[in-house]
């Protein structure tokens, strides 16, 4: 299984291949074309989903929490097979526990009233447990950015997804639903953030790319570990050179 | 008996001279305290309630006394630092301390519902130590979140900040990548860096 998915990986890299390029990055051999990908996005932000956002964060804030809850809701099926694949099995109980007892409302209502919420967990870290190589920065047009590794298990959650298996037609809408709902509360909710970086970044594809790498290392790493991160490797190097 | 109190003595010292290096570190308590005397600057300026131009001038002294803005200005360039000119350099500074400046004049404000509870500080070597704490916002626009700052303690040099990290996001390492980008995107030009943090803090100050 591991062998096929880094196999899977490579592919994926391989297949968005191009002449070689200036990059800026050398985790992002593809910049030229992930630029244009990203200004695609940018584009669709401006038009649909800044808007929406906008609408979004104009309702009730009970509202905006009820959906925000229920996009949790939807992904906590992952979390739980991915918890278990990854071998963290609190975080699977927690994330089948929540999951069941939100249930009765379809996830808009948080009745566990629980300040300990499970670790969000998706196949592209079971992967990076698994020591599949990250594969290049890619940009996909309204998924956004991620690495070949972080794309495929996007897709493996969605078609693995254990809502789709339950043969309920509301599951499958809530399912079906989920990413697009995902995608508003996301953007609602870190509304001034993103503008942040569209609108006052020098390079807002370069100040993406960053946060993409160093937010998901910490998903990965784990935000309590004691190891240092890349980033205090970097400044205590920094500190000895000068 | 003798055998017995040399035992527990020994074995007591053991124990004291164990511990005290890590609890006795006074570089960890000193950045704690740099952080917290700084909240407490931020808060008093806010609550103040300053004109724009109080707010620059406040943001330009708090740089100085808690930022080690010299090695904050170094790393953000990356290594085209070191094929810059002295004059190149010295125009970036100045146009970094730019947009610092324009960014707090426009984002001040924003820290008048912040609150902070210092939580840990952590040493990474002899050069470096991170502390760490949680910020609340009192309206509960945006949930805790915990906030580390890198502080340079090097030897016979003054202990400053250089580095804010949120939710593992370190400011520092953004901007570097960011300007390297510019840089390399622009033929490995150190001044297309600069114009394009000239222009940055213009468009801060215009959309103000």
């Amino acid at each position: 299984m591991r062998k096929l998915l880094s196999v899977m990986t490579l592919v994926l890299a391989g297949c968005s291949a191009t002449s070689p390029e200036i990059v800026s990055d050398n985790r992002d051999p593809y910049e030229n074309t992930n630029r244009k990908v990203f200004e695609f996005n940018m584009a669709v932000d401006d038009v649909v989903l800044e808007p929406v956002a906008r609408g979004y964060r104009a309702l009730p804030d009970g509202v905006q929490t009820a959906l925000t809850n229920h996009a949790t809701w939807t992904s906590y099926p992952s979390t739980a097979v991915n918890s278990t694949f990854q071998g963290k099995y609190e975080n699977a109980a927690l994330a089948t526990i929540q999951f069941l007892i939100n249930g009765l409302t379809l996830g808009f209502a948080d009745l566990t009233e629980n300040d300990d919420d499970p670790e969000p967990e998706d196949f592209g870290q079971t992967m990076a447990v698994w020591n599949v190589p990250q594969g290049d920065y890619v940009v996909m047009p309204l998924l956004g950015p991620g690495t070949t590794r972080s794309h495929v298990g996007w897709v493996v959650d969605a078609v693995t997804n254990p809502l789709g298996f339950m043969g309920e037609p509301t599951a499958d809408t809530i399912r079906m639903a989920s990413t697009p709902t995902s995608i508003v509360t996301f953007r609602g909710n870190n509304y001034e953030q993103i503008n942040d970086i569209k609108y006052n970044a020098i390079d807002p594809y370069a100040k993406t790319r960053s946060l993409y790498f160093q937010y998901r290392d910490g998903q990965i790493v784990g935000l309590n570990s004691a190891a240092p991160s890349d980033a205090d490797k970097a400044f205590d190097d920094f500190l000895d050179e000068n | 008996m003798f055998s017995a109190l040399r035992h527990a003595t020994l074995s007591l010292l053991l124990a004291v001279v164990m511990i005290a290096p890590a609890s006795a570190d006074p570089r960890l308590a000193e950045g704690t305290t740099l952080v917290e005397n700084l909240v407490e600057r931020i808060q008093t300026v806010v609550a103040a309630e300053p004109t724009p131009e109080e707010v620059r001038a406040e943001t330009n002294a708090i740089i100085d006394e808690f930022f080690d803005y010299n090695t904050i200005a170094r790393f953000a360039a990356g290594q085209a630092w070191r094929k810059a000119t002295d004059a190149e350099k010295a125009e970036y500074k100045l146009a970094f301390r730019e947009v610092l400046l324009s960014l707090a004049e426009t984002q001040f404000e924003q820290f008048r519902t912040l609150e902070y509870t210092s939580k840990d500080a952590v040493a990474k070597g002899n050069k470096l130590i991170v502390a760490s704490g949680m910020v609340h916002d009192i309206t509960g626009k945006y949930p805790d979140s915990v906030v580390s700052w890198r502080i340079s303690t090097r030897p016979g040099k003054p202990i400053k900040i250089i580095d804010i990290e949120v939710e593992n996001i370190s400011m520092l390492i953004t901007q570097q990548q960011e300007n390297t980008a510019i840089i390399r995107q622009n033929g490995g030009k150190f001044q297309a860096l600069i114009d394009a943090l000239k222009e940055q803090a213009q468009s801060i100050k215009t959309a103000e």
